[in-house]
């Protein structure tokens, strides 16, 4: 410091620089520097440097253990550690740097000001040669994400502090990066059928499955736990269609005990013309299957059990099936793969209960086939008497269903109709292949990969009305989009949703609108978020419908089925601000202007005055000198060119 | 994958604490409910992800890839609120996914609705009072089953209803075991009367 050469007395000495590899140099040369820095044992925050113009650039004329050291400077802001108040100097090896010499043309003094940011052009693969960037990382550094030490992946393809230059887990396909995003949580739901919660619920555990598996985890642990789950899952529908079967019996053994007793009545009375031995013979022929009834009833437990341990290895087989077949889980999947469980139930029911009902075959009509009971109506499980009570109903059974992590809401309501399906789907699969375990269950053609994805649909559910249909509008399409093919060879295109046609507007929302969610059949789009406009104004010839839609995210990559002209049709005022004039406007991004209405201050409408094409989601800006605060979000609705004014009426004069 | 056009990465701010942990804001990536307001990331060398997320539809997500504590009340006295979880408008669900158990444990546990509560299993339900009562009270109190002592002093088993209206008495199922009753109290009900 003794030095007078220094900066502002004899001109400043800029320098370009570069911090060697870590494993020669870095923050400290030597062993445990780094722990000697944590331990303030160090000189500060330094690194070696080799300087542009001042060290050559080969290892061999100098190399990195020779470097000097360059004290790093630090802005106000960060704190030198004085009272606690520090942040850690974040050069890495690689980094180009950019300093002065303290002691001017001494050139003894390095210190660095701070670092040049990077560019697409920095290796991705270690430092290849001195003042040539790098990646940064190292033994003590590596990239989580990739696991690569060294040489690294500096994980920078596309350019400087760019889209990817957070080497932490990033977006993929979507969804925020962790183990549980698109896993399906299925809540407890004591409203519906036990067959459709059955259908419902399996629904969840397959997607889980095929979730987990793409990703190349545990493949057999994960088909063992969905097995697991499917098996416990499955007590309920046996449990069910237990109480079904027996229930049907009672009154036909009750007719059987009496056809019995008429009979050996008969008998006996024929052989003794005695109507009193006659009596008791068939009393005791009665009496006599008793044993047999209490038999009966007996394997209600012991062999619904039994089944439920039996189907694991029936299970496993169909999931395997599913892992290697299907691509997208849909409800068409999930009818063939329900109805092919059921039917290996129903065969395992009737094989465990064979010896019981043939110890009652005196009262039974051999005509009675369990399995043909239980498949004979496709609704065997709707048969059993619902256990609620009758005022159980109402809004306590108006909710979400099912959630997807990372996505939010789904709507099942389709499911409740499915399981019908799933019923005939499994007298199909019967009748055509005869299935047993390991026999894939996927029959019918395009369900397991659908040929065609459509485009998203839009699902109204929730809320405390009913119905509401709607059609997406397209926006944003790219065409020819990388990886397509992999989903759907038909797609070619697609985009993002910045609207909803209402085309049935629903009714009896009166206090909470419902949900919106957007799916698209291959499940290849995520991320457009919609909430829906309800009119609640009780004189509203409009009352409790669902009047539009507005959208929160467009989402990306929904495949396009058809794409129309749009345009910006109303608008909803989501918070009125304050301060605001008469004579503030309003533009959106796509050119269209809107005239505002504004009272005490307040915006409360904002309608369209032209009409201009959009493609994409408008962004509405309000111009005001005055007002703040207020929010305004576009509906929008197909496209139709205003016709030419043919007659101009003045009604004034 | 197709990323929309016109993403707006002006308004992109990061911030790395190395390769372990960061946060990202304004992320114009799409997440499944829009793009992210602001990304909290921790990541370990083992791939174990932290996540917190707060997206553009106002959903905030918390995830972790293994287990989370959640402690609190260390200094506080009994009576006072630990943990205050509460949902303002909407539900409240508590979903293990694959095979686990939800474990409630308490020295009183207090389940109270202003309408129903429910309780369904897909096999069994025990309920047990150790050293105490099991007291089933409303304007309704009814039985369904095909088995079980409740069962035949009510609606009546399999065997008892099988047997209504035959001439096979109750005498003759208690006898094989077909009836078992409750303890020494005396069978009755309509299952019984059905049988005489």
């Amino acid at each position: 410091m003794s030095n007078t050469g220094f900066v502002g007395k004899e001109g400043f000495s800029y320098w370009l620089g570069q911090i060697p590899s870590v494993n020669t140099s870095g923050k400290d040369s030597g062993d445990n520097s780094w722990a000697k820095q944590a331990d303030g044992d160090g000189w500060g925050d330094r690194y070696k440097v080799r300087i542009l113009g001042y060290h050559p650039a080969e290892e061999s004329e100098l190399s990195d253990n020779d470097l000097p050291y360059a004290m790093a400077m630090l802005p106000s802001t960060s704190g030198t550690g004085a009272a606690n108040y520090a942040q850690s100097t974040r050069l890495r090896p690689g980094d180009t740097v950019i300093g002065f010499f303290l002691d001017g043309a001494s050139a003894q003094i390095p210190v660095i000001m701070g670092a040049l940011t990077r560019t697409a052009n920095v290796s991705e693969f270690g430092i290849p040669g001195r003042f040539v960037a790098g990646s940064g990382h190292n033994i003590n550094c590596s990239d989580p994400a990739t696991g690569i030490k060294n040489p690294e992946n500096n994980r920078n393809q596309e350019g400087g502090q760019g889209k990817n230059a957070q080497n932490s887990p990033q977006n993929i396909k979507g969804k925020a990066e962790s183990a549980a995003t698109g896993q399906v949580i299925t809540p407890a739901d004591t409203c519906i059928d036990s067959d459709k919660s059955f259908f419902n619920e399996v629904i969840g555990v397959i997607e889980n499955l095929l979730n987990v598996t793409t990703e190349a985890t545990n493949f057999l642990g994960d088909i063992n736990s969905a097995a697991k789950k499917l098996q416990n899952l499955s007590n309920g529908l046996v449990g069910d269609l237990f109480s079904s079967l027996f229930n049907e019996l009672i009154p036909l053994l009750q007719g059987g005990l009496q056809s019995l007793y008429n009979a050996v009545y008969a008998k006996i009375l024929a052989s003794t013309s005695n109507p009193f031995l006659a009596h008791l013979a068939g009393v005791a022929a009665q009496e006599a299957m008793v044993q047999p009834v209490k038999t009966l009833q007996d394997a209600i437990s012991c062999v619904s059990a039994k089944i439920i341990n039996g189907l694991g290895d029936t299970i496993k087989g169909l999931l395997e099936s599913t892992v290697v077949e299907v691509a997208t889980f849909g409800i068409c999947a999930a009818e063939q793969f329900v109805g092919s469980l059921l039917n290996n139930i129903i065969d395992e029911i009737d094989s465990g209960l064979e010896s019981f009902i043939g110890g009652v075959g005196k009262i039974l009509s051999p005509a009675f086939k369990v399995a043909d009971f239980l498949r004979g109506s496709a609704d065997v499980a709707k048969k059993i008497q619902a256990f609620f009570s009758c005022n159980q109903t109402g809004d306590k059974c108006n909710m979400v269903r099912t959630w997807t992590i990372g996505y939010g809401p789904k709507n099942r309501d389709s499911v409740l109709s499915a399981m019908d399906n799933a019923f005939d789907n499994m007298n199909v699969s019967k009748a055509l292949s005869g299935i047993s375990s390991g026999t894939s269950p996927y029959i019918k053609p395009d369900c397991a990969k659908p040929k065609n994805c459509g485009g998203p649909k839009v699902k109204f559910f929730g809320g405390n009305g009913v119905g509401g249909a709607g059609k997406a509008i397209m926006g944003g399409i790219v065409s020819n989009t990388e990886g397509l093919d992999d989903v759907v060879s038909s797609i070619s295109r697609t985009g993002s949703i910045i609207g909803v046609e209402i085309t049935d507007p629903g009714s009896k929302y009166t206090y909470a609108p419902p949900i919106v969610s957007f799916e698209d059949d291959c499940g290849i789009g995520y991320g457009a978020v919609g909430r829906a406009i309800v009119d609640f104004d009780s004189n509203s010839s409009t009352y409790g419908q669902i009047t539009g839609v507005y959208m929160i995210s467009e989402g990306e990559n929904y495949p396009v089925d058809d794409d129309e002209e749009n345009t910006v049709t109303d608008t909803v005022v989501l918070a009125p601000g304050i301060g605001y004039s008469i004579g503030d406007t309003a533009v959106d991004d796509n050119g269209n202007e809107y005239n505002l209405t504004v009272e005490n201050g307040q915006i409360i409408a904002a309608q369209p005055i032209n009409n201009v094409k959009i493609d994409t989601l408008p962004l509405i800006t309000i111009n005001s000198n005055t007002g703040l605060g207020a929010l305004i979000r576009p509906l929008v609705g197909p496209y139709s060119p205003q016709g030419e004014v043919v007659n101009v009426v003045d009604c004034v004069s | 994958m197709a990323q929309r056009p016109n993403q707006n990465w002006e308004a992109r701010d990061y911030t790395n604490w190395g390769v372990n942990y960061g946060l990202n804001v304004n992320n114009p990536q799409m997440n499944g409910n829009g793009p992210s307001v602001y990304q909290w990331y921790g990541y370990t060398e083992n791939k174990d992800v932290n996540l917190s997320l707060f997206s553009t539809s106002g959903m905030y997500s918390l995830h972790n890839d293994r287990s989370v504590e959640l402690i609190a009340g260390a200094k506080n006295s009994s009576g006072e609120i630990d943990i205050a979880i509460a949902g303002v408008k909407g539900d409240i669900t508590l979903t293990c996914m694959e095979n686990g158990k939800i474990r409630i444990k308490g020295a009183n546990i207090m389940l109270e609705s202003d309408e129903d509560i429910d309780f369904v299993a897909k096999r069994n339900i025990t309920l047990k009072g150790s050293n105490g009562a099991v007291t089933l009270d409303g304007q309704s109190v009814n039985v369904n089953g095909l088995t079980g002592n409740l069962v035949e002093q009510t609606v009546g088993s399999l065997v008892q209803r099988v047997f209504n209206g035959s001439f096979v008495g109750l005498d003759i199922l208690k006898t094989v075991g077909a009836v078992t009753g409750i303890g020494n109290i005396p069978i009755v009900g309509a299952a019984v009367d059905a049988l005489f």
